[in-house]
């Protein structure tokens, strides 16, 4: 009978609390009748227990049939986009800490324990960020509840339905990976190695040398804005990835995402000292005319970008009403 | 690679076999519902539809069974008998009206196969 008590929890043990006990004392009382069928037919208690226990099969597929569902760390309808994401992520972070890294032994001369450290970093990084991904789908998986679903889904397929345009396919998963990619990437540097953005030149006496590029003085007040961008656009282009599918709402919800970053670009600029006030000073101690093209082109090279992406935003929505 | 004519024999009927489960698998819930007009166990109505040559093993059936109740197609009430608890099901108002209707789509269903498959004979 202890038999019979095993398989009968280990079977319960995955399902709901609230429906553990009736289908405990239901499942028991069903095995024992099987079982003194079996026993009637000349078998001994622990034959029929066995040939019961087989006929009834694995513990963990029956409470799979009790649930209705099949039980995944990550189900077949969130495999695909959690294998894209996690590629993404961890390529970005991969990128950004080795840059980052790089950087470090170029300019400060380690020592090989410390080169090590630092390529430790990476991995542990990776590792985490892995363990992260998969536990955030897993959360997913496991919030979705099928248990009340009939036995099978019939959505009916309208026209409606129907994309209002040909898939942008590849163009959209291709931008919304490298976007991803390259904010991830920024992000990274930005938060953990700053110093990496910077006018780079040799010195007059051969030595290279780095203007920096940002205004670490007042770093604090504008970081959590650009912080803040960034994310929005990483999951603007992870929204991207995720499904190339077309669908209005989606396009929207972007274009909406791609505005409240150009805003929030705009408004740090306008607000706080981004860069660094003395590039153009600094730069010229090596070189004058470089400092004179610096001085010249930051701000304006910063409009253009804004302009660049008011009149993607533009573009898009007028793209998006026609369709 | 070249199978044996036995080789060949045996993944035939291993697919034939798999495929006559989905088939059958289609016709649990009529076949479950057609005979619970009267209350029965679990295990009492595997040997009910067995006698009646439809088989249904008890790991498909018992969590069918409660599935159905979910969806109210079935009743279900707990009886002490023998000392044992025993949960029985019998099938409800709305399983009635479900079963009908299917039960009617499955005759028309089982006419146009049969109109089929005879065609193809002559």
């Amino acid at each position: 009978m202890k038999k019979i008590d095993i398989y009968i929890e280990e079977c319960v043990k995955h399902l709901p609390k609230k429906t553990r006990e009736d289908v405990r004392k239901e499942l028991k009382g069903e095995i024992s009748e099987m079982v003194e069928t079996h026993q009637s037919e000349s078998l001994s208690e622990e034959e029929a227990i066995k040939v019961v226990l087989e006929e009834l099969g694995d513990p963990k597929e029956l409470s799979d049939r009790y649930l209705n569902k099949k039980s995944y760390l990550i189900g077949p309808q969130y495999y695909a986009m959690y294998k894209k994401v996690l590629r993404i992520v961890m390529t970005a972070v991969f990128i950004g800490l080795f840059v980052a890294s790089l950087v470090n032994i170029i300019f400060n001369p380690l020592d090989i324990q410390e080169i090590i450290q630092s390529f430790v970093g990476i991995f542990n990084a990776e590792l985490q960020v892995f363990a992260w991904v998969t536990l955030i789908f897993m959360l997913v998986e496991r919030s979705e509840n099928t248990e009340n679903e009939p036995l099978e889904k019939l959505d009916v397929w309208t026209i409606k339905d129907l994309p209002k345009d040909m898939p942008t396919q590849k163009s959209s998963l291709i931008e919304g990976m490298f976007g991803s990619i390259f904010a991830i990437v920024a992000l990274v540097l930005i938060n953990f190695k700053i110093e990496v953005f910077g006018v780079y030149m040799f010195t007059n006496n051969r030595a290279l040398d780095v203007v920096a590029l940002f205004n670490e003085a007042t770093i604090d007040q504008w970081l959590p804005w650009i912080n803040a961008m960034l994310a929005i656009i990483i999951v603007g282009n992870l929204l991207k990835v995720a499904s190339i599918k077309f669908s209005k709402k989606k396009e929207w919800f972007i274009i909406f995402l791609q505005a409240i970053a150009t805003s929030i670009f705009v408004w740090v600029i306008v607000s706080f000292e981004i860069i660094n006030p003395t590039i153009a000073q600094e730069i010229s101690i090596n070189n004058e005319a470089l400092a004179t093209m610096v001085d010249g082109l930051t701000s304006s090279i910063i409009w253009v970008i804004v302009f660049i992406n008011i009149a993607e935003i533009l573009y898009k929505s007028y793209k998006l009403l026609k369709v | 690679m070249c199978l044996t004519g036995g080789e060949r024999m045996k993944e035939n009927d291993s697919m034939v076999d798999g495929l006559v489960l989905e088939l059958r698998r289609g016709l649990l819930i009529l076949g479950v519902l057609s005979q619970l007009d009267q209350k029965e166990y679990g295990y009492s109505l595997i040997q009910k539809l067995q006698d009646k040559n439809f088989v249904i093993e008890a790991g498909t059936l018992y969590p069918l069974l409660r599935r159905l109740e979910k969806q109210e197609l079935l009743d279900s009430t707990w009886d002490l008998v023998e000392n044992r608890p025993r949960r029985y099901y019998q099938i409800s108002k709305k399983g009635k009206e479900i079963y009908h209707s299917l039960k009617k789509e499955y005759m028309l269903l089982n006419e146009t196969m049969l109109n089929l498959l005879q065609g193809e004979k002559s």
